[in-house]
C-alpha cells in the first residue's frame, strides 16, 4: 500500500502535546448551551425534510396529472 | 470477515470499516470524544463495542483530527451531533444516526471552525442558502474551566441572528476572515461503510 507524504508527516495522536480527556456534558452550563444549538438544528432539519416531502408529493401529483391527459 | 453481531462493531471491526488504525480510535475513546454505545472497556477481558452512530462519530472526529482540530473542540462537535439526534428523534419517530442522514433529500449538516476560534453549524437543502447556527467562541469554552459568565454570553449570542456574507466571498456563509475548516457530516454519514 502506498503511503502519502501527508500521512508520513502526520504526528501520531499519542505523540502530540497532551490533551485533556474532556466531555462537554461534564459542564452543565456548557451542555445547556450546546443542547440549545442542537435543538435549533433539529428543528430546522425537520422543517427542511418536510419541505422536501411536500415538493416530492407535489411533483408526483404533477406527473400523475400529466399521465392522465 | 463477517461481523459477529449486526449493528455492533468491535474495535478491530470499527477500525477496518473506517480504514483507520485501531490506536486512533482508542485515542478518541480515551479522550472521551467517542463513548461506546454498546459496551465500554472495563479492565481485562472486556472490550469496547460500538454502534452505527459511534462509527459516524469516529468518522467525523477523524476528519476533524486530520485538520489538527484539538480533541476538546471535536468533543463539542460530537456532543452537538448526539443532542441533534435526540432533538430530531422527538419530532421524527425513528430518526437515527447515521441512517437518517443517508436518506434521500437529507439536508446537508456541516460543522465549520472559523478562524481557528469559532464553531458554527450550517444546514442547507440542495442549492438553497445555508442557515447558520452557533458561532461559539472556542477560546471561552476551554476544558480547563469554562466560566459560567462566558457560557451565558455565548448563549445570548447564539440566539442572535448571524450576519450574512455574500456567496462569492471567502468565509461564506459564516463570515470567516482568513481560515475555515468545514466538514459535511451528512456526506460523511453517507460514506460510512456499515455493511461487511
Amino acid at each position: 500500500m502506498r503511503v502519502s507524504t501527508e500521512e508520513q508527516n502526520r504526528v501520531p495522536d499519542e505523540e502530540r502535546p497532551a490533551e485533556l480527556a474532556w466531555n462537554p456534558s461534564e459542564n452543565a452550563v456548557l451542555a445547556h448551551l450546546l443542547d440549545h444549538i442542537a435543538e435549533e438544528l433539529a428543528r430546522e432539519y425537520v422543517r427542511l425534510m418536510e419541505l422536501a416531502a411536500e415538493e416530492e408529493a407535489a411533483s408526483r401529483l404533477d406527473d400523475d396529472s400529466g399521465k392522465g391527459k | 470477515m463477517v461481523r459477529q453481531r449486526p449493528n455492533e462493531w468491535t474495535l478491530s471491526e470499527a477500525a477496518r470499516a473506517l480504514g483507520e488504525p485501531e490506536h486512533r480510535l482508542i485515542y478518541l475513546c480515551e479522550k472521551l470524544v467517542v463513548q461506546p454505545d454498546v459496551q465500554e472497556a472495563e479492565g481485562r477481558g472486556s472490550s469496547r463495542r460500538f454502534s452505527p452512530r459511534n462509527l459516524l462519530e469516529f468518522a467525523v472526529a477523524l476528519r476533524l483530527r486530520e485538520a489538527e482540530i484539538p480533541t476538546s473542540i471535536v468533543a463539542i462537535v460530537i456532543y452537538v451531533l448526539r443532542a441533534f439526534e435526540t432533538g430530531a428523534g422527538k419530532m421524527i419517530p425513528g430518526f437515527e444516526l447515521p441512517d437518517s442522514l443517508r436518506a434521500a433529500h437529507a439536508p446537508d449538516l456541516r460543522a465549520v471552525i472559523s478562524d481557528g476560534n469559532k464553531l458554527y453549524f450550517t444546514l442547507r437543502r440542495g442549492a438553497s442558502a445555508p442557515k447558520i447556527y452557533g458561532g461559539l467562541d472556542l477560546n471561552a469554552l476551554s476544558p480547563s474551566g469554562t466560566k459560567r459568565s462566558a457560557v451565558e454570553r455565548e448563549l445570548a449570542r447564539a440566539k442572535r441572528p448571524t450576519r450574512r456574507v455574500s456567496p462569492s466571498e471567502f468565509g461564506h456563509p459564516e463570515g470567516s476572515n482568513h481560515t475555515r475548516v468545514e466538514v459535511s457530516i451528512t456526506r460523511i454519514a453517507q460514506d460510512v461503510r456499515l455493511e461487511d
